[in-house]
């Protein structure tokens, strides 16, 4: 039985050095992550969400305190993490199931059927009958399941989301919404950590949300998501969560008080 | 559709059917000595006699053998070059000034220098030929690897990959149409240094000389004619390439 605990981040703190200045990005940042939660990381541009999850993926160096993946301190990449960038990063000259393939030409990938493993994990993703495709002939949508399928060919045991769906169109991005849900849940087990600045898909998706401010980046508030999936976007109690988390944001919509007479 | 293709492509050759039009006209009518401008027919007969005699096929052969060989020796060498300044900051730093610098004799320039050193020989000739491809390959191969993106870079890093690679993988596919680019200017830059090799230094054999050889014998049509041969084939060596660079390419007309 593997620990119930994937990802632990302590006291976590990160500057930036811009012309000599030391401007803090993150501040003292405390996360738990469970094995097979869905955690959204939500904050307004410059809050340091991005730098939080590249220092996850472990592209980003130096910081003080600890991000700890099984209780072991990242201090670079690995394939026990897999990425989604916010653009798919396919290369154009490769066709899909190439792309796809990519992920397992590492140094520890895997020995196993790779041909097998791209067709299992295109069809989790829908793309079965684009193998031969090239990401110039996918839509926005299409490309970005290759790069989930990318991500997850090596079975990490965390998915790292930079705000996957943030260029896609309005409907589209709903209906990846609802893929991605089915995905984390076919790929029982698998954690995934996404960046978005979308609350709606925040509540949709999430196990938890985690608010940040910023400023330097802190974790202002952790919201946990207790409805039952999958989620109803119109039902009351998912409304009420949506309003709370961008009452956070001073964003909800003003309570207007009625006067009967 | 089809119709339309082909007038598009008929288009290129209108220029040079009226010139020869005109060509034939001033001869026609001798308004130049036709010493300086044979006709048209002139050209066509000697040429005929020329691939008869088998003059044409066995300098061509010659011409195009030198261009091969001397090519192929400035693309290795450039690409090698190119290669190491773009993946290494230090072989950058160690090699790049010295490059620049040298880039800016004329290859021209190198003639008598090779001439004293190495002689009239097949050698120094293709080294001359080389040269000359060498140094477009080198900018081209060397932009290329600094076109790889650093989120490529960064997907690499994730991936684990190896330096290998990574070479293999992201940065030279990046680099392959700055590559390509190269190997074109490289190649018609060996093809005009051919006809040059062939006449500075002064050995039989090949176009250049065959060219020579006319002038001196003030044989306008034999001069018209390799004229003729060097522009054609210096044509259908650039439709080569740009064939190999549509083959190699393809992914880009899916974008």
């Amino acid at each position: 039985m593997k620990p119930q605990v994937t990802l632990q981040i302590q006291n976590l703190n990160k500057q930036f050095r811009v012309n000599g200045a030391v401007t803090p990005v993150l501040e003292n940042i405390n996360l738990t992550v469970k094995r097979g939660e869905f955690i959204s990381v939500i904050g307004p541009s410059g809050c340091g969400k991005t730098t939080l999850l590249r220092l996850i993926i472990g592209i980003e160096n130096s910081y003080q305190g600890d991000i700890l993946l099984d209780g072991k301190r990242i201090t670079g990449p690995g394939l026990e993490r897999g990425v989604v960038f916010q653009e798919h990063r396919l290369l154009p000259w490769l066709t899909v199931e190439r792309n796809v393939g990519l992920g397992l030409e590492g140094k520890r990938s895997g020995n196993g059927n790779r041909e097998q493993i791209v067709r299992e994990h295109l069809e989790l993703v829908g793309l079965t009958g684009y193998e031969k495709a090239y990401p110039g002939q996918l839509s926005g949508g299409m490309a970005q399941r290759a790069a989930i399928a990318r991500a997850l060919v090596n079975r990490p045991e965390i998915l790292l989301l930079d705000e996957p769906l943030g260029a896609l169109d309005a409907l589209t991005r709903m209906y990846m919404q609802k893929e991605l849900e089915k995905i984390w849940r076919r790929e029982a087990g698998v954690t995934m950590i996404m960046i978005t600045h979308d609350v709606e898909e925040a509540v949709y998706l999430s196990d938890k949300v985690v608010i940040m401010s910023s400023r330097p980046g802190t974790i202002k508030k952790i919201i946990p998501v207790d409805l039952a999936r999958p989620r109803d976007r119109a039902a009351g109690d998912f409304m009420k969560l949506k309003e709370d988390i961008l009452e956070e944001f001073n964003l909800h919509a003003e309570k207007v008080f009625s006067y009967a007479i | 559709m089809k119709a339309e293709h082909v007038m598009h492509k008929a288009r290129g050759l209108v220029v040079p059917i009226l010139l020869l039009a005109l060509w034939w006209v001033i001869a026609w009518n001798r308004w130049v000595s036709p010493l300086f401008l044979p006709s048209p027919e002139k050209v066509v007969a000697t040429f005929l006699s020329l691939l008869g005699e088998g003059k044409i096929v066995a300098n061509l052969g010659e011409s195009l053998s030198k261009v091969v060989k001397g090519f192929l020796i400035g693309i290795t060498a450039g690409f090698v070059l190119g290669l190491l300044m773009g993946l290494s900051r230090t072989a950058e730093k160690l090699l790049g000034p010295l490059f620049n610098a040298v880039r800016q004799v004329p290859i021209l320039a190198w003639i008598p220098v090779l001439i004293l050193v190495f002689g009239l020989t097949e050698l120094a000739k293709l080294i001359f030929i080389a040269l000359g491809a060498l140094y477009p390959m080198t900018l081209n191969t060397f932009d290329g690897c600094r076109q790889l993106k650093r989120e490529y870079l960064e997907l690499a890093r994730v991936f684990e990959y190896s330096r290998l690679r990574l070479l293999w993988r992201f940065t030279l596919p990046s680099a392959l149409p700055s590559i390509l680019a190269g190997l074109r200017v490289s190649l018609s830059e060996a093809w005009l240094l051919v006809i040059g090799a062939e006449i500075f230094f002064k050995t039989r054999g090949g176009l250049g000389d065959m060219m020579w050889e006319a002038k001196g014998k003030v044989r306008m049509d034999v001069v018209f004619i390799t004229i003729i041969i060097i522009g054609l084939i210096g044509f259908l060596l650039n439709q080569t390439m740009t064939l190999l660079e549509k083959r190699l390419l393809r992914w880009r007309g899916t974008n």
